[in-house]
């Protein structure tokens, strides 16, 4: 008996006092954490006390900016608008200093989805038809925030036609 | 019986000593140097723990990890509940938030875990860490219930696979939707999953059981109400 109390007595002290302190013990923070939490990407706001103190406006970072805006890189620019409430067939306009990669035309009244590449020399502003509303406005100087937006489940939301999911991916790829 | 029970009895106190040794000397620099009665703010002041779970458990809001790079890693009240289990996500009314100008309440969790909740009431979580994120989404998948898709080939999947983006860390985006059937609203969560164990991912859940993708969307009954409050991550 009194071995069976003791042989017991000792499991209960290994394992009531050893294994959490093993669990316990392993790291808060994971390399990879150390390294998702150094690198900052826009969207890692706010700036404010208690958080990662991350200075915004070192001379390097102002260079950087400085650098990026002044370096002549291409825009796309994909825009659905909804044209219920337009005249029949309604186009956007002005446009001449853009390459249209892809448009699709929803019946006379439907959506119209434009996808357009900006040129490095300047912004294009092109003239929406009157009457219309922007469902979507992506527009981003890399091709794969367009391509991920593309085949996500949000962008089913508005279109929902295969063969013109496949014919946007294929002019995507064709960059 | 006595030669028998030598060895177990052995063990016993290898185990038991070895032990009592290990809490001794943890105890040792407390019992050498005990701390003085000192007013609460001093007690409170921030200081550098250790990078360990045990840690986190036993820090104080304020008190930081060290990376290596120099920066310090803060904890708030609320990370040091979620590394004790005893966090409660439906509540943040006590979180610390900051207003944007447009009414957006910007919710510091933690470090690793930040919520931006818009006026229309969607909200959208960025977390920066995997151990937020699977704290995170434990909570969500005892709350909601997980939406299958249907794939070209007819196959349900849990999942879609997503390109990666430009940037090799971890990044995750919890998007809450508010849809509607005109009658019904319910919650339609979006997780975007960026390099957590090398895989792209795109996951969605519903307040509703036994949802599909399609039916969630403007294919089915369920149409989105409210604003479209996308976060795209993207890097230069």
């Amino acid at each position: 008996m009194k071995k069976i109390f003791f042989a017991l007595a000792a499991m209960l002290v290994f394992s009531v006092n050893f294994l959490p302190a093993q669990d316990d013990d392993q790291p808060y923070l994971s390399e990879d954490d150390i390294k998702a939490l150094e690198l900052v990407l826009p969207i890692d706001v706010p700036d404010k006390p208690g958080q990662i103190n991350e200075p915004r406006e070192t001379a390097e970072a102002i260079q950087t900016e400085i650098g990026r805006l002044n370096s002549q890189r291409k825009l796309y620019q994909l825009i659905i608008l909804d044209r219920m409430n337009c005249e029949p067939n309604a186009d956007i306009g002005d446009v001449n200093k853009a390459n249209i990669l892809f448009k699709f035309a929803h019946s006379e009244k439907g959506y119209l989805l434009v996808l357009y590449e900006v040129p490095a020399n300047g912004p294009v502003f092109p003239v929406f038809p009157k009457g219309s509303f922007i469902i979507l406005n992506l527009m981003t100087n890399r091709i794969n925030t367009i391509k991920e937006y593309v085949n996500s489940s949000q962008f089913r939301k508005f279109i929902t036609i295969e063969s013109v999911i496949a014919d946007l991916n294929g002019a995507l790829d064709r960059l | 019986m006595n030669r028998a029970f030598a060895p177990l009895l052995m063990a016993f106190l290898t185990v038991f000593s070895i032990n009592l040794y290990a809490q001794t000397s943890n105890e040792t620099p407390e019992i050498k140097q005990p701390e003085p009665i000192q007013p609460e703010s001093k007690q409170s002041e921030p200081k550098q723990i250790e990078n360990k779970i045990s840690a986190v458990k036993n820090a104080n809001p304020g008190d930081y990890i060290l990376l290596p790079s120099g920066k310090k890693y803060v904890l708030t009240k609320e990370e040091i509940a979620i590394a004790k289990g005893e966090f409660n996500y439906e509540n943040l009314s006590g979180v610390e938030t900051t207003v944007e100008s447009d009414g957006t309440e910007i919710k510091t969790i933690s470090q690793g875990h930040i919520a931006y909740i818009y006026p229309d009431g969607q909200s959208t979580h960025i977390l920066k860490t995997s151990i937020s994120f699977t704290a995170y989404m434990r909570y969500v998948k005892e709350t909601y219930f997980l939406a299958q898709y249907i794939d070209y080939f007819e196959v349900p999947n849990e999942y879609m696979e997503i390109d990666p983006p430009g940037f090799t860390v971890f990044r995750s985006s919890v998007q809450y939707q508010i849809l509607s059937d005109g009658i019904d609203d319910m919650q339609a969560l979006t997780i975007t999953i960026y390099n957590y164990d090398n895989i792209n991912r795109m996951v969605k859940y519903c307040s509703k059981p036994d949802m599909i993708w399609g039916y969630i969307s403007e294919r089915g009954a369920y149409k989105p109400v409210g604003e479209s409050h996308q976060i795209e991550f993207d890097i230069e």
